[in-house]
């Protein structure tokens, strides 16, 4: 995770005063992030961009309203989450003549699941770190190279090469990898984290 | 499955099998919530890898930082006409601390049949129609997000959570959940609200009556607070006017009037109500004169007209042929 900066309170401040330099350092940390969680739902990368890019200009304008350094994270997806739905939302007006049953069941998953984020900034301190402890404890070969795919935000084919091994091999691991953080994350977190980010309907 | 799942978070699955996977949801409400256990830890920890950060930093830098620089000048204000300006104390405020505070409205109006548009410090923008009056007090601020109008305006609001924006219609105000629509209130009896796009919602006295969807108009009787809602095929007519482009499709006489008497300083007079629920399709632009308008009413349906001059006034009676 040498990629993550850590804010310190002091940087926080300058952000909530206006500083233009730590809100772009913030943009950095979470613009790819916030764009894979709302494409991970709409499934479309050019409005996924746009949600992202609203969530952070929200996030200037209301900057002195947020409290904490993990506050930020909240917001951003927070916004993120609104955003996505409404868009889904909108998409299932105008889709009401579609009768294909799978995009019918597609999109609504894709609703219930949005809807039942409860994004506060306690449960990201802990999710944060329990995501990190995740990692560090997956094998050594599928760690590196979901670090370099999720965090480096390197390419299949260019992960591969790196390291020297086959794009299957990558994809393989990148799926090894999801696996083992899925069954640490939903077995090892904390009961009240695992309400708030697994909450189900 | 659990292969097949996150094959699928990878947008790697083809038609068949996510028919495949979604039957296979449906099946069970164990096998539903694996599947969103998986979907949820992926969603929060994926990171998109093709995402242009420069272009998108770009072009928050641009929106973020240019409303910024707006709130130092307060208002500013494109010209797209002479805009008067009038700007005086409205009324003195009385705070907790029995400190007085003055707010102080800007007054934004037409000169002459202008169309106005302006900024707002926030990124919103409103056009205003001839005749119509935006009244902004000097606290406005990305937190603090209300006006006052009168006569007609179309209204792209900056989208923000957590302060909606209000335009304030005397007793009646329409909040906003970042949007584009239409706010008629020339009219003494009622108000016409018009959603092209967004959310927006109706308060009258602190309370709310209604809520709009895109693509719909919506009457509100000022008198015994009654609601007229229609869906609306095409929103053109309400959004086009402010280019002085104005496109109607299916619109009825009387509202394309109300538009026209703003702009030329006309006033119309019909010998039969009926005539003004005459639908009309067509496409008129504002610089081309009243004469084109009325020649092209004229040309397509049996109504005639008689035109005299008053002051400075056209006076236009319509009759059937």
């Amino acid at each position: 995770m040498t990629h993550q900066i850590e804010y310190d309170q002091q940087n926080f401040q300058r952000f909530k005063a206006g500083d233009e330099k730590v809100f772009e350092l913030i943009f950095r940390q979470y613009y790819n992030q916030i764009v894979a969680f709302s494409y991970s739902f709409v499934d479309d990368k050019y409005i996924s961009e746009n949600v992202s890019q609203e969530s952070f200009i929200n996030l200037w304008i209301n900057r002195r309203k947020v409290e904490k350094p993990a506050g930020i994270k909240a917001f951003l997806y927070t916004i993120a989450k609104s955003r996505s739905l409404n868009y889904l939302r909108e998409k299932k007006r105008h889709s009401l003549h579609v009768t294909n049953e799978t995009d019918i069941r597609e999109l609504e998953m894709n609703v219930k699941i949005l809807e039942s984020f409860n994004f506060n900034e306690y449960d990201f301190i802990e999710l944060e770190s329990m995501i990190k402890e995740a990692i560090e404890e997956l094998p050594e070969r599928c760690r590196e190279v979901y670090m370099k795919s999720r965090f480096e935000g390197k390419k299949n084919a260019e992960v591969a090469e790196e390291l020297n091994i086959s794009i299957q091999a990558v994809e393989a691991n990148i799926t090894r990898a999801i696996k083992k953080l899925r069954i640490h994350l939903v077995d090892y977190l904390p009961a009240v984290v695992l309400h708030a980010i697994f909450k189900i309907f | 499955m659990e292969d097949l799942i996150i094959k699928y978070l990878l947008k790697k699955t083809n038609q068949a099998e996510r028919e495949k996977l979604f039957s296979w949801i449906a099946q069970d409400q164990e096998n539903e919530k694996q599947f969103i256990r998986l979907k949820k830890v992926y969603a929060l920890t994926s990171v998109m890898d093709d995402a242009d950060e420069s272009k998108a930093w770009r072009k928050i830098k641009k929106r973020s930082f240019r409303s910024r620089q707006l709130k130092k000048l307060g208002i500013s204000i494109l010209k797209y006409a002479a805009i008067l300006i009038l700007s005086f104390i409205g009324y003195m405020q009385l705070d907790l601390n029995t400190k007085e505070t003055a707010i102080i409205y800007h007054y934004v109006a037409a000169e002459g049949n202008q169309i106005n548009f302006i900024t707002l410090s926030d990124g919103s923008k409103i056009w205003l129609n001839p005749g119509s009056v935006l009244r902004i007090p000097s606290n406005f601020s990305e937190e603090n997000r209300q006006v006052h109008l009168e006569g007609q305006g179309y209204f792209e609001i900056f989208h923000n959570d957590l302060n909606p924006f209000v335009v304030q219609i005397d007793d009646e105000r329409v909040r906003v959940l970042g949007t584009k629509f239409n706010v008629n209130a020339y009219h003494p009896d009622y108000l016409e609200l018009t959603l092209v796009d967004g959310r927006i919602q109706l308060y009258s006295k602190q309370q709310q009556v209604s809520e709009l969807m895109p693509g719909e108009k919506l009457l509100f009787r000022y008198d015994d607070q009654s609601i007229e809602r229609e869906w609306l095929e095409n929103t053109d007519f309400y959004s086009s006017w402010r280019s002085g482009n104005l496109q109607f499709d299916n619109i009825r006489l009387t509202s394309i009037l109300e538009l026209l008497e703003t702009w030329y300083s006309a006033e119309f007079s019909l010998d039969d109500p009926e005539i003004g629920e005459i639908p009309f399709t067509g496409t008129l632009l504002k610089e081309e004169g009243l004469g084109q308008a009325l020649k092209l009413i004229r040309s397509s349906s049996n109504l005639r007209y008689r035109k005299s001059k008053q002051e400075n006034k056209y006076i236009i009676e319509f009759y059937q042929q």
